[in-house]
């Protein structure tokens, strides 16, 4: 009795139905996926905490060298951009959108003046306030943007834990 | 005299398949570059969620803590829970900062090439308050981290 023929010799795998699964996963992906860059804004000093404050003598001496960013519920509380703090308030609801970066901008451009010499900028949150808020802070104290010019202002933000700047 | 039928040349018998094997190698290798750089954590309710920034320095490698309203993630780990990103009542603390999470990050600040250099990349969710971001930095600080990188998403 013949017996029956196998598959040829030299038989292919046949790809096609790979392929055509492959080729509909990759739009499937490229729909589902996001593609963002991403940067970050560096610290070089560990958060002080506000218990951790030098003396009162020292305090006051350090007031009038340091720029310092109170950040609150109600909006910004600057001090080293001018004579004593200007407070910045932010608009009603005070979410995040709602906080005056461009004023707090210029303020940072004013405290650059007064302080040349100055590289880091005290920033002291209230606990209500939202990384997003924070980093709004950290463009605003570090750098200023004027269309494709950009003027570097403070480059060191230093967070203090706590209520109080130390 | 009987001239002989020319025969025609018989061309490739077989039927040419078209050989798609490369293509199928390059697709699988799109598929693969896809898949790795698909990132689950940007979707879903609880996802981490980054700021916008006018920031255009590149992310330095480093360890990384992640900081979603759930939880906080050392190097992919859970570690500690949160409440809508805030710190439970009752979360063991260490100093300033929660034991769970200065433990976690000890071994990593050690295992620095520079450990006095040491950089923690915080992957933090813009909704995280600053009443649970606080403590888990002054953690890192224990732990050793003396520098952080504040990841954020190009504006771009």
């Amino acid at each position: 009795m013949r017996r029956r023929e196998r598959n040829p010799v030299g038989a292919e795998i046949d790809l096609t139905p790979v392929l055509s699964t492959i080729v509909h996963i990759i739009p499937i992906v490229l729909i589902a996926v996001r593609f963002v860059t991403q940067y970050q804004h560096p610290m070089d000093q560990a958060p002080i905490h506000s218990t951790d404050a030098p003396s009162r003598e020292k305090l006051e001496a350090q007031e009038r060298e340091r720029v310092v960013i109170k950040v609150g519920a109600a909006g910004f509380v600057v001090r080293g951009a001018g004579e004593g703090e200007s407070t910045l308030p932010c608009r009603a609801p005070c979410a995040p959108a709602d906080y005056d970066y461009a004023a707090l901008s210029d303020a940072m451009v004013a405290a650059r003046a007064r302080h040349p010499a100055e590289t880091q900028v005290v920033v002291v949150p209230e606990a209500a306030v939202t990384y997003e808020v924070l980093v709004g802070v950290f463009d605003a104290a570090t750098q200023r943007r004027d269309g494709d010019r950009v003027t570097a202002l403070f480059g060191q933000p230093v967070l203090v834990n706590g209520e109080a700047a130390p | 005299m009987k001239l002989k039928p020319r025969r025609r040349r018989r061309r490739n018998e077989l039927a040419s398949t078209l050989i798609i094997t490369s293509m199928v190698d390059m697709f699988t290798l799109v598929l693969l570059f896809l898949l790795v750089f698909y990132d689950p954590g940007f979707q879903g309710d609880d996802a981490l969620e980054l700021p916008r920034s006018q920031s255009t320095r590149a992310v330095e490698p480093g360890a990384v803590v992640r900081i979603l309203p759930s939880g906080v993630l050392v190097d992919g780990r859970q570690v500690l829970v949160l409440d809508a990103g805030a710190l439970r009542a009752g979360t063991p603390m260490r100093d300033k900062g929660p034991t769970a999470v200065t433990e976690a990050l000890t071994p990593l600040a050690a295992a620095a090439r520079e450990p006095d250099k040491a950089a923690l990349q915080v992957e933090c969710d813009r909704r995280v308050p600053w009443s649970a971001l606080g403590p888990i930095l002054e953690s890192a600080a224990d732990a050793g981290f003396a520098r952080y990188r504040f990841v954020v998403v190009g504006e771009d």
